[in-house]
Order: C-alpha cells, then structure tokens, then sequence
C-alpha cells in the first residue's frame, strides 16, 4: 500500500461514515446542502427482463410478417398500377395527402432523417398520385419534409393510380406502422379505419394493421377520455400513452368528481413533470386537502380564562356546534344565540 | 504519430506485451502471494520468460498473468459463474473518467477470470486507445513502421449486424485481444462508427424497433443464432457507451442488465444523474424496462468539503443506486491518453497504487451487485 494514505478499508469506512446524512453533523462538516433542484428517481418497480424484451420484439416482427391481409401499405401500394418507373419529381409541386392522420413531426428526427438523407442519399422513393397538374403523397411525409429542410428541390417518387378510398387506406395503413406515431394518433387511426368501413372488428384492425387486439383496444380507449383532458392530447399528441391513460380511468371510477385535479395534473404532465408518478402525486393532494381542510374548518371559541366553551365544524353543507366541558348554557340557550346571529344576517345570505 | 516509441526496438512483438511483471507483481495482481503465483505458473504448465542474467527471476509478461488468472478462476471450485451479465457505463457528461474507469474494470473482471468483452461504442475511439490500438493507423503506415497488422482497426460493432450495408463479418475478426485470449475481448471503433447511427435511423424509419437492435445481437449471439459470431462464451459484455443520447446509446443500456454512471464529486453533477434517471424512466416507459442504475463516485477527495457535501446530496437522493464504493482523485491516473505513448490500464500498471486499490474495490463491489459469482 501507498505510503501515508489510509488503507482500503479505513477509506471505506471514511466514505460510509462520512457521507451517511445522518452522521455529517458527528464528523463536524457543516450538515448537507438540502438539494435546491427537485431530483429525478430512476424507475423502480417491475419491469420485463432482456429475454422478455427479445421474445417481445421477435413476436412483433412475427406478426409483421405473417400479416398476410393483401390491405397492408406496401403490398397494397405495389398492386397499384404504376405510372412509368421511378422518377424525380419536384419537391413544389407535391403536396399532403389529406387523410395523413399525424398531428405533429418531430423536429429533431426530421432533422436525423436529413442528414441521414444528406449522407446516404434517398434509399425508398416516396409514394404519390396525380391530383390535377399537382401530386399528392400517399406515403413519405416526414421524407419530403426532411428534403425540403436540407434545400432539395426534387425527390425520387413512384408515381401511383389511385382513387381517394385507396388513398385513404393507404395513408391509413402506412403511418400506423410508424415508430414515432402517438399512440393516441394511433387510435385515431384505428377509430378512422373502423368508420370508413375497412374492418368491422378491434381484432380485425389488429390483423390488419399488425398489432395485437389489445394493443387497438388499448390505443381507442385514449379516444374516450374526458374532453378536458383530450384537448392536451390533441396539443401534444405524445404527451402520455396508455399507461398514463389507465391511471387516469382508475383514478376517475374512484373520484368522480376530481375531474378538475386530473387536469391540474395533466397541466403538470405538459409543463414536464414525470408521468410515472402522476398517481403519488394525486393521492398527496387529495390527502393534504382533506387534512387542511380538517384543521381550517374547526374554529373554537374560548372564554377570558381561556377554556373552550364552544367548537364549530364544517363538514359538507353543515355546521356542527358542540359545547365546551361545563359550560353555563343549555344547547337551547346556544341554538337560540345562533339563529339570532344568522337572522341578522339573513339579508347577506338571501338568494340572488 | 504512430505507436512506434517501442515498437521500434523490439520489432519481434506488438507493443502491448512489452512490459514484464515479476511474480511478487504478479501476486499483488492476483491478490496472492509470490509463492503461490510460482506454484500455480508451473502447475498451469504456463510458458514464462526467464531474465537473461545470472538469476533466473521470472518474467510475466501480461498474457501471462491473465492466463494464470483464468486457471486460478477455474481451480477455485468456490467461485462459480451463476449468471452473465451485460452494463453499460455510460455518463450524460464528459470529463468523469469513463472511459479509464471502463478499461480498469474491465481488465479487472478478467483477473478474476471471468470472461470479459467490452465494447466500444463512441467512435472517437478513446476505449480502443487505452487497449493500446490508435483507430487512425492505416495499415500502409503500420507496414512502414514494422507494426503487426493486427494492430490496425478495421472493423467495430456495427460490422457484427447481420444488416450492415457492407455485410457481417465474423466476432474473431471484429475483437482484439490486447493482453491475450484470456484478457479482456475488445470490439474496436474507429471513425466509421458513426454510420450505425444512421443505420438505426433507418430502421426506425422502416418502422423496426431500431433501440431493441443491441438485445437483438447479444441475445442472437448468446443463443447461436448468428453464425461466427458466438457470444456465448462471456461472462461479462460491457459497453463504454458515448455521452450524446443516441440510438446507440439507448440501444446499449435497452440490452444491459445494469448502467454504471461514474459521477465526477469534483463538479456539480447532481444534475447529470437527475437527467440519466429521467432518461431511465422514459425508457422504462416506452419498453417496460431499463438497466438498473448504479452510482460510482470519481475523483473523491476527502478533504475538500465541497466534494464530501455533493456527496452527501447525491447519496441521501440516490441511496439505493449508489455503490458503496469510490475511487479517489489521484495523481496516478494519467492526465490524457495519447497515441504516442502507450500506457496500460492503471490497474495494471501500478498494482500497488491508491487509485488500482480503489479500482480493485470499485470491482468486487460491481461484481457482487451484479450477482455474477453464486
């Protein structure tokens, strides 16, 4: 061992004692600087192991391909005739299809997308039709934005014949399968699709889409939150998913009338607060409010000798009197003191 | 520029088995005594140098060392491998000593015999600089100076993808083994890495899993689905993952089971972990996992009382993550690593120095968190 430095354990021993919270002040350090910036918890609780998250992924991939419906975007796509081969088309003259359901692109992965554009070149023409003297994409948004954001002028496209209920489909379909699509867009889609008729049942968009039948139910349950807290969700369409979703349906079977703190929290969601602990955090406030409203609702009234004579409560549309341990009045006296008190003021309490 | 300052004298050898270690260095190593080491060389059968001088004394050179480790690791019957693990060392900021930490532990892990690979993945290359392999030596200048090709980086983790666009090449091409096959297994970078960024792009574009792309080769791997590439035979794959949240990144602490976050106590960096735990919980809410955070303090200095209250706030918020072990500031540790000048990892250098005893301790107590041994 080094000269003049303490031994391995004797440093051990110093981090542990030193450091332990409790034992700073025995040391003589000055107590610990209470943190200023609110800390942010790992994740603790269950979670899936890597083989799970393998089999889970495979499984995906599986499902991928052996949905085999013929209404999948790129079979779909490649059964449409085709207008000549590959070729460039202008980047002015294309424009959204409009039945894209994505609400929002992600700015920094547009930018990504350019610069893997940039490097690699484009390796999948986009996907669009004639509309008039202009063309309208069925499938390559997020690529044509990434163009344009890197100066292109014209991109490579195969050009399609298609009529606007293949074109929906196909928006339709092509997006779903998108990583970065919300699941609450997601159910949008599945909601859509179900409308206009391209499948009848949750488990029929499922194989249609390839997804699981809870993956569907799970993604439209988002569709049939509360509109105050659905407009959050059309702002920021990725702002919580399905899990946040479930914690929110729980908490409102329980507390049906705290609609307005759900909001609260939501608002705390959007300004950036962790989702994992939406749940703590609404019990703490319903929790503190009850023991507030406990504390500041007891008024006592006490005499010169600094007894209680009488105790007022309020709880829930009610005022509740009790009196003091031997006191001089009966609680007919007490009763006729209240009722002249709110005669009095009977004028300020009168209905509008 | 080239690694040639020993090179060229000893033209027979790569440079990284030039410095010879006597027994009574080889048993502080090993953290047994001389006798012992001398017993078991020779019960081993392992070939060791003699000194050309009158006396005899052994010379050790590092294959040597780690050969010897192994067979001590498979002779002791109470030790036994209960499970692999993959970690990820991975700190949201520079500066904090990641990467000499990673090799230290690294090396460490195969002195206690435990098959180790450690990859890295930031394509500046500096892990694959501390195992004494400069990224930027092309092979017509190593053929100059006399350098054994195998010297030269040709290839880095993205080479081991079965979709890499200029194809997979095999895990014995890809690794390099700095201090002999039972050492530690390196999977170089170089500059070039940076394209399997953009190759997760593309997958996640193609609406693939792109983060779940690392699982997906160590379980392959592990399980013998890839053909050459046998992962199988690890018990410990580390990555040294780059600062930037990438997808490569993210894709490296999806796979590992734990994420060490060596923390600098000589700056503010209660910051730093706050954020990692945020990323940790987004990711946790997007694939219903994460790596378990461990907490090691770097740089630790008793007598500065600003370091001992960071280090107070961070233990009383991050109890549980937090390994009860830190590595002192010390002068021992090389200020810059630099392609001039090779250096082995403290640990293996300086034995008997205060920062390779607290890399020894920082070791064990990462081992026993893991639950590697049963």
């Amino acid at each position: 061992m080094a000269k003049n430095h303490p031994t391995e354990q004797d440093f051990l021993k110093m981090v542990t004692a030193q450091t332990k919270p409790n034992d700073v002040a025995s040391t003589g350090l000055s107590a610990p600087a209470k943190p200023t910036m609110k800390l942010n918890r790992p994740p603790s609780g269950p979670k899936i192991s890597t083989e799970e998250l393998y089999n889970q992924e495979l499984e995906r991939e599986q499902a991928k391909d052996n949905a085999t419906s013929p209404a999948r975007a790129d079979i779909f796509l490649n059964e449409l005739p085709s207008v000549g081969e590959v070729r460039k088309v202008s980047l002015n003259l294309i424009d959204d299809s409009p039945y894209q359901p994505r609400l929002r692109y992600d700015p920094i992965k547009l930018d990504t997308l350019g610069l893997s554009l940039q490097t690699a070149g484009q390796v999948e023409p986009i996907t669009v039709r004639i509309i008039g003297d202009r063309f309208e994409l069925l499938g390559g948004h997020r690529r044509c934005r990434a163009a344009r954001s890197i100066g292109w002028n014209e991109i490579d496209a195969y050009v399609k014949e298609c009529d606007d209920f293949q074109a929906e489909k196909i928006a339709l379909l092509q997006n779903e399968g998108r990583e970065d699509l919300s699941e609450y867009e997601r159910g949008k889609v599945y909601k859509r699709a179900l409308e206009r008729g391209f499948a009848k049942t949750q488990t029929e968009l499922a194989s249609m889409f390839g997804c699981s039948q809870p993956t569907v139910s799970n993604c439209m349950k988002l569709l049939s939150l509360p509109d105050e807290i659905k407009s959050f969700l059309e702002a920021t369409p990725s702002l919580f998913g399905t899990a946040l979703a479930k914690v929110l349906f729980d908490l409102l079977k329980d507390y049906p009338n705290e609609l307005p703190l759900l909001v609260e929290g939501i608002q705390r969601v959007a300004n950036g607060a962790e989702t994992t602990n939406f749940r703590t955090w609404f019990m703490m406030k319903i929790s503190s409010r009850n023991r507030g409203s406990k504390k500041k609702e007891t008024s006592v009234v006490t005499g010169k000798s600094g007894k209680t004579l009488f105790t007022a409560k309020v709880d829930n549309g009610k005022v509740q009197i009790s009196l003091g341990e031997g006191i001089r009045v009966d609680e007919q006296t007490v009763a006729k003191w209240v009722i002249a008190a709110l005669r009095e003021r009977a004028d300020q309490a009168d209905i509008e | 520029m080239i690694l040639t300052v020993i090179t060229q004298n000893t033209t027979r050898e790569p440079l990284t088995t030039t410095k010879t270690f006597k027994a009574q260095a080889v048993a502080s190593l090993l953290g047994t005594s001389g006798d012992t080491v001398r017993r078991d060389v020779d019960e081993a059968g392992i070939q060791v140098q003699r000194q050309d001088s009158s006396i005899k004394t052994r010379l050790f050179s590092i294959e040597n060392i780690f050969e010897l480790a192994r067979y001590r690791a498979q002779k002791n019957s109470k030790r036994k491998v209960k499970k692999s693990v993959t970690l990820t060392v991975y700190a949201p900021k520079g500066g904090v000593g990641k990467t000499t930490v990673t090799a230290n532990l690294a090396s460490l892990f195969a002195l206690m015999g435990l098959n180790t690979l450690v990859a890295d993945l930031d394509f500046q290359s500096n892990l694959t600089l501390s195992f004494g392999y400069d990224s930027e030596l092309s092979p017509e200048e190593a053929k100059d100076a006399n350098i054994p090709l195998d010297q030269c980086i040709e290839y880095h983790i993205g080479h081991l993808f079965p979709n890499w666009p200029t194809g997979q090449i095999p895990l014995d091409s890809v690794i390099k083994k700095p201090y002999g096959a039972c050492g530690p297994h390196l999977v170089p970078s170089d500059v070039s890495l940076d394209r399997l960024d953009t190759l997760l792009t593309y997958e996640a574009l193609e609406g693939r899993n792109a983060e779940t792309a690392i699982n997906k080769l160590l379980k392959d791997g592990r399980g013998g689905k890839l053909p050459g590439i046998d992962l199988s035979q690890y018990d410990i794959i580390m990555f040294d993952a780059p600062p930037a949240k990438n997808r490569v990144t993210r894709s490296a602490l999806l796979a590992s089971d734990f994420v060490l976050a060596p923390i600098s106590l000589e700056k503010f960096s209660t910051k730093a972990v706050s954020y990692l735990a945020s990323v940790l919980t987004e990711m946790n809410d997007q694939y219903g996992r994460n790596p378990e955070l461990l907490i090691m303090g770097n740089f630790f200095d008793q007598n500065r009382p600003r370091v001992l209250q960071q280090l107070s706030t961070i233990r009383s918020a991050y109890e549980d993550c937090w390994l009860n072990a830190s590595i002192r500031r010390s002068e021992d540790f090389p200020k810059t690593l630099s392609s001039d000048e090779y250096e082995l990892p403290l640990c293996l250098s300086k034995p008997s120095s205060i920062g390779a005893a607290d890399l020894r301790v920082v070791a064990e107590a990462l081992i026993k968190r893991m639950g590697v041994f049963e």
